[in-house]
């Protein structure tokens, strides 16, 4: 054997992965990146098809023999019936505006986690299918075949999408690429082919009005066990109404709120907001039944979107409210603000919502008749109604991360800042281009919020970690607020991971922390029973 | 001029290409970006290379101490322990460098104590590898906490704060 050369022993390590173009690079469905399948018991309870156990790893996915017929059938269907589908599938001219604006392709570095590529998933097929340049030239018209390998690549990067819509805020057509996610996991549920961590918290929606499934009494239980809390640290003691007919205000939010930390600290918040108003004229009640306000549904299929949220209409109307006050949700609002008014509404046997302590009318939700709990504190704190002390708040330093769903999906940008800013002294705004509608998703909406995808959960939360690393250095920021129940759940994990020392709150946390109530001991904790600063010293002294 | 002095020198034109090469781990499309667009928020594992990477360079020059090091390479190492990486992938960019430098030097090979002062400064890679490896472990047990207590953390505490688990951890309905 002879010696190595000089120039050998420097050779270069091998660095380079294998470039080929996107069409012919196939899927590589790795571990942590994607969700466990449905479980067929799920699927089964909501008559959803082809409801069997299987395993995405698995050659055989286990389709009916006719598949590709289904899905040709139903991407016609789809394209009859909704004429945005029609035009994005048409309408993309590749400028490339889009392609580095998703949080999963800037964390994961997959270029099919451009929402360019992400559309050209389903756009391919759809040239292949229902084009005649497609038909003709093929793949030189960017047409393929629908394959199992195409509807693997189909399942794998559809699950890689939060639908935050941060693409489409930079599309000079306006592309939904949320929408095409949509109906991409439509066509996959055709198949079966959703996830378990939807699938299953939307038959529990569907059978107990909730995501865990927890049943009335137990929700119940759990809001008892807050109004002890509440007690512990104000003195006070709340009385909150259940399934009240005759009230005048329902009162939804997601279940997250009741059942997961540090959500369950906003909904001790609703409670002491909620005691405040009563003497004000606030006739509210909640309902164990409407005991959810995200809507799984809406990652599965329109038809699916609708029967959970008609469940919420159903209620206000069996209770004979006038309207409804809807909680610190992301999804809902997009359902609500988006979709419920043609898709369940209008409704019109509930009232054009006024608050029954300003009189402010709620012009925007005179057709869905749902108020967002941020506007109705907004209005409040506007019109001098709440009683606060912020100093409560000043062992916190808070910034605002504009959930997705509320940001993007209906515009409530100002409302959390003007509360925050009264009823916190520490408030610091990340970059201007990660904030408000360029917000980063948490990287965990639309279903992702499993634990087995924990490294794509962590790649596609990235973007909004780095911005919260940034004030956290630049100015001590120690609290990430939010008003979205997959945030509240979903950034803590995120938060440490990348920046250990930041918490994460609901708005209304802030709000309950900050509301002198009539007749409170003095406070010496927040509701998470944190000192609150200058007390602990003072009871030392 | 010693070699370390030519590292000093040169180091830009280093940095430049050892940030390439790091890029080019990724796919086409990617590296092009990661490359390309300069807002440290807009392209946040762009930006985290290329402090890290200079970090690097600093503390093989004898600029920065090496215990200094983790602060700056933590945000390279985290991201790649979560990116399609096997874990040899997710720290052997750093030897990248040993690359670019024996191939920016080896003209110089033949001069005196040039052997002598590229041990010396492959022996730092190496001392700096074993710290990528340290944070890549830290980064994957982190993982590995978060799938495991994520859960209890979110739901179970507050259940059991309510006291409707009993103590065989069954929810009770």
């Amino acid at each position: 054997m002879s010696e190595p050369r000089p120039d050998e022993l420097i050779r270069k390590m091998e660095h380079k992965p294998h470039q080929k173009g996107w069409m012919d690079t196939p899927v590589n469905i790795r571990k942590g990146m994607y969700c466990y399948a449905s479980n067929p018991k799920s699927v089964e309870y909501l008559g959803l098809p082809n409801a069997r156990a299987w395993n995405p790893l698995d050659v055989d996915w286990k389709l009916p023999p006719d598949w590709q017929e289904i899905i040709h059938k139903g991407f016609r269907e789809r394209l009859d019936k909704f004429r945005s589908f029609k035009i994005f599938m048409d309408v993309c001219v590749r400028c490339g505006a889009c392609a580095d604006k998703c949080h999963f392709f800037i964390g994961t570095g997959d270029p099919k986690n451009m929402p360019v590529l992400r559309a050209e998933l389903l756009r391919s097929v759809y040239r292949n299918d229902f084009t005649i340049a497609g038909k003709i030239l093929g793949k030189i018209a960017g047409a393929r075949e629908m394959t199992i390998d195409v509807l693997k690549e189909w399942w794998y990067y559809l699950f890689q999408c939060t639908e935050c819509r941060r693409c489409s805020v930079f599309c000079p057509y306006g592309i939904d690429t949320a929408e095409i996610t949509i109906m991409g996991r439509e066509l996959l549920n055709l198949l079966g082919l959703n996830i378990d961590w939807i699938a299953t918290p939307v038959a529990n929606c569907y059978r107990t009005g909730n995501h865990l499934g927890i049943q009335p009494h137990a929700y119940k239980d759990m809001l008892d066990f807050f109004v002890e809390d509440i007690e512990e640290v104000t003195g006070v003691k709340v009385e909150p109404s259940f399934n009240r007919k005759g009230a005048d205000i329902l009162f939804i939010t997601p279940s997250g709120d009741v059942f997961a930390d540090p959500g369950t600290y906003t909904a001790m918040g609703y409670l002491i907001l909620f005691h405040y108003l009563k003497d004000m004229g606030l006739d509210i009640t909640w309902s164990t039944y409407a005991s959810e306000g995200g809507n799984f549904g809406f990652f599965t299929s329109h038809e699916t979107m609708k029967r959970l949220n008609k469940k919420m209409y159903a209620e206000a109307k069996r209770l004979g409210v006038k309207w409804i006050l809807g909680g610190e949700c992301g999804h809902m609002w997009r359902v609500i603000n988006q979709y419920m008014d043609t898709m369940n509404g209008p409704a019109d046997f509930l009232e054009a919502p006024v608050s029954p302590i300003t009189g402010t009318k709620f012009e925007n939700a005179r057709s869905t008749k749902m108020v967002h709990i941020a506007e109705f504190m907004a209005d409040l704190i506007k019109h001098k109604k709440l009683k606060l002390d912020p100093s409560r708040n000043d062992h916190l330093k808070v910034t605002y991360h504009d959930s997705c769903n509320p940001a993007r999906g209906m515009g409530i940008l100002e409302e959390p800042r003007y509360v925050i800013n009264n009823v916190c002294n520490h408030f610091y705004e990340m970059p201007s281009n990660t904030i408000r509608e360029q917000t980063f998703c948490c990287g965990s909406g639309a279903g992702l919020n499993a634990g087995e995808n924990i490294e794509l959960r962590m790649a596609g939360g990235f973007p909004r970690a780095n911005a919260v690393k940034h004030v956290h250095q630049k100015y001590g920021v120690n609290m990430l607020a939010c008003i979205c129940a997959v945030d509240r759940a979903a950034l803590p994990p995120l938060m440490d991971y990348w920046v250990p020392e930041v918490g994460v709150t609901g708005l209304t946390e802030l709000v309950a922390n900050a509301l002198i109530v009539p007749g409170e001991a003095e406070r010496t904790t927040d509701l998470r029973g944190e000192e609150l600063q200058g007390k602990e010293e003072a009871e030392d002294a | 001029m010693n070699l370390i002095s030519f590292l000093k020198e040169n180091k830009e034109n280093i940095l430049k290409k050892w940030f390439k090469y790091v890029s080019e781990t990724y796919q086409t499309n990617t590296s092009n970006f990661l490359i390309n667009k300069k807002d440290p928020f807009a392209n946040p594992v762009g930006s985290a290379i290329m402090k890290g990477l200079s970090a690097i360079l600093d503390a093989v020059c004898g600029l920065v101490d090496k215990k200094e090091l983790p602060p700056f390479i933590d945000p390279v190492i985290r991201i790649r322990a979560v990116q399609s990486f096997s874990p040899s992938e997710s720290i052997g960019f750093i030897l990248f460098l040993k690359d670019i430098i024996r191939e920016k030097f080896y003209k110089e090979r033949n001069k005196e104590n040039f052997i002598k002062e590229l041990l010396a400064i492959e022996t730092q890679i190496d001392e700096i590898i074993f710290i990528a490896f340290g944070i890549y472990t830290e980064c994957r047990e982190k993982i590995n906490d978060i799938k495991a207590n994520e859960l209890k953390d979110r739901t179970y505490k507050a259940f059991e704060r309510a006291g409707l688990v009993d103590k065989t951890d069954k929810v009770l309905q």
